[in-house]
């Protein structure tokens, strides 16, 4: 597969905080690459570094296999970008905004800003001043000017921010046709961990600035395994049990007098029968599928 | 380099007559002309033994020397959001996100301030000339006291074309003072206070200095060339300057403020992280 973004040893300090560390962040042609990580993790951070808003510390960035920065004018004319909030000028027309875009990009004609606000669902209020603008309308024009310039690469930080559940799916159907219609690379940060999981193909988790994981969506939730939720009236001896067992991959107690423990399917009746023999009196025992939610919070 | 400098330069333009104080700009700096060029008659008086009828140059003198000062603010204050304002909204990262470079952009940037600081100086001068003209006479400077032509119709008009020539530099470099300022703020409203506080700031202090010193300021420039082509014009009874005496060469000092700037804003530029 062809890498559309590599970085290799990417370090970013600032001052005694150290954002980034010694990332090595590899997103190929045709992915949906889910960019995950807590707040402060360094994502934001690691996406200015890829469009040069931001120098770094040490590392280099290679997109479409051009050095970033010998080829900067050549890869941005292929690149669209949303970086954390969308940014606008409010007294002017979602088209004055997106004109402004175009006049900076050649080759885009002007019908193209009229197909993009219809795309994002933008279309009756495109002559509206955007101040006017709800926040999810702001946040459909951040979309609507990453995808202006048809780029073959599109990094969206924080994308559904202020959406609602329509314009999340909206959106996330967008993205799919463009990545399955007209293969555009996706780069997308979010918080949103049931979105990238049905949104995405591969995840890459940063957590303190460094990359723990950095694989595709079902090699992660395989990896994982299935969970099992356990009730019983002794909830805490059921989690000691659990999580001395060298098969469960995790045990964790929501909080309801239930524990959920991450076991593979052919370990499910071991645990049971230790949890027995442990003298825990088992009421009920649940198959459930590990989500992308549990494995990141348990990274 | 050029096709994108020219885009970019389009792209700035069209963001600027279309920004909400611009057209508030126009009629300040209107205003401000009209009021210098008809408010000097109207609320101060004339002198009327020195001369008969105000002389259109006379006029003209007080409209530009009021305009260009008011044209000189609405400069600084302009130039301070040319990139402040970008940082403010967060949409320096669109520019810099699409396929220009940060030099293009600061020379797009710096083409439009040219391109603004030109409209209003023009503005200014047509206004009050045409003002001038209308309420005014042309022709010499006539003394009325003594009856005779002080100033012949061609050396007054060759001391309004130095007057205009000599003050144009003054007024470019107002816009790289906010220029420069705006590279290194954050907020417009914090850049506009900085770059107005230091460009008043340095008009006051004028008042303080003598006038040979004052030439190493650049906003003196201006006020100084209306202000010699008014004594002029006024006639020989009210002649308080002997003669503009300001070599052009002295041009150098707005010319190689403006440039100072512009260095000093450039390089402010391509260092910065872009974090807004």
């Amino acid at each position: 597969m062809v890498a559309v973004l590599e970085t290799e040893g990417l370090t970013r300090h600032f001052g005694r905080i150290r954002a980034v560390e010694d990332l090595n962040l590899r997103v190929e042609e045709g992915d949906i690459y889910g960019f995950l990580g807590l707040n402060g993790a360094g994502k934001t951070t690691t996406i200015r570094m890829c469009l040069r808003l931001i120098r770094p510390t040490a590392g280099r960035i290679r997109v479409f296999g051009e050095d970033l920065r010998s080829g900067f004018i050549s890869i941005m004319s292929r690149i669209g970008a949303l970086v954390e909030l969308p940014a606008y000028y409010p007294h002017l027309s979602a088209r004055k905004n997106l004109e402004i875009l175009r006049i900076l990009t050649p080759g885009i004609e002007p019908a193209r800003i009229d197909e993009v606000l219809e795309l994002v669902g933008l279309g009756p209020r495109r002559n509206s001043a955007v101040r006017t603008y709800s926040q999810g309308m702001r946040q459909r024009l951040g979309i609507a000017m990453a995808l202006l310039p048809r780029p073959r690469f599109v990094i969206l930080d924080e994308p559904t921010n202020g959406l609602d559940p329509q314009g999340i799916s909206d959106i996330r159907s967008v993205l799919r046709e463009l990545n399955q219609r007209h293969g555009v690379t996706i780069l997308i940060s979010s918080h949103l961990l049931h979105e990238v999981e049905v949104t995405c193909t591969r995840v890459g988790i940063l957590k303190a600035g460094r990359l723990v994981e950095q694989e595709t969506i079902e090699a992660i939730l395989a990896k994982s395994g299935t969970a099992v939720r356990i009730i019983s009236d002794t909830p805490d001896r059921a989690l000691a049990v659990a999580r001395a067992l060298p098969y469960v991959q995790g045990a964790a107690s929501d909080g309801n007098g239930a524990v959920t423990a991450r076991v593979a399917p052919d370990k499910r009746a071991d645990l049971n029968a230790e949890l027995v023999k442990a003298g825990v009196k088992v009421s009920g025992f649940v198959p459930e599928r590990t989500t992308l939610e549990d494995y990141f919070l348990s990274k | 380099m050029a096709g994108r400098v020219v885009r970019l330069t389009r792209a700035e333009l069209l963001k600027l007559v279309h920004h909400p104080f611009f057209l508030v700009a126009l009629g300040l700096l209107a205003a401000a002309t009209l009021f210098g060029a008809w408010g000097q008659t109207a609320f101060f008086g004339t002198k009327p033994t020195v001369w008969r009828n105000p002389h259109a140059l006379l006029i003209f003198a007080w409209g530009a020397k009021s305009g260009l000062k008011m044209a000189s603010f609405l400069l600084v204050i302009f130039g301070s959001l040319f990139f402040a304002g970008e940082f403010d909204k967060g949409t320096i990262k669109l520019l810099l996100t699409r396929p220009v470079t940060r030099t293009e952009v600061f020379l797009a940037k710096c083409l439009t301030g040219l391109m603004l600081a030109g409209l209003l100086f023009a503005a200014v001068l047509a206004l009050s000339f045409g003002f001038g003209c209308l309420r005014g006479e042309l022709g010499p400077v006539w003394d009325s006291e003594q009856y005779v032509s002080t100033t012949s119709a061609g050396e007054i008009s060759a001391h309004a074309a130095k007057a205009v020539r000599l003050s144009a530099a003054g007024v470019v470099a107002a816009v790289f003072l906010g220029i420069a300022v705006s590279t290194f703020v954050e907020s417009s409203g914090l850049a506009v206070a900085m770059a107005l506080t230091l460009f008043i700031g340095m008009d006051l202090g004028l008042g303080f200095v003598r006038e040979d010193q004052a030439r190493y300021v650049f906003s003196w420039y201006p006020s100084y060339a209306f202000e010699t082509l008014r004594s002029y014009a006024e006639g020989s009874a009210t002649r308080w300057r002997a003669i503009i005496d300001v070599r052009m060469t002295w041009l150098f000092v707005p010319a190689a403020s403006a440039g100072f700037c512009a260095a000093v804003g450039y390089v402010l530029f391509r260092i910065r992280n872009i974090l807004a």
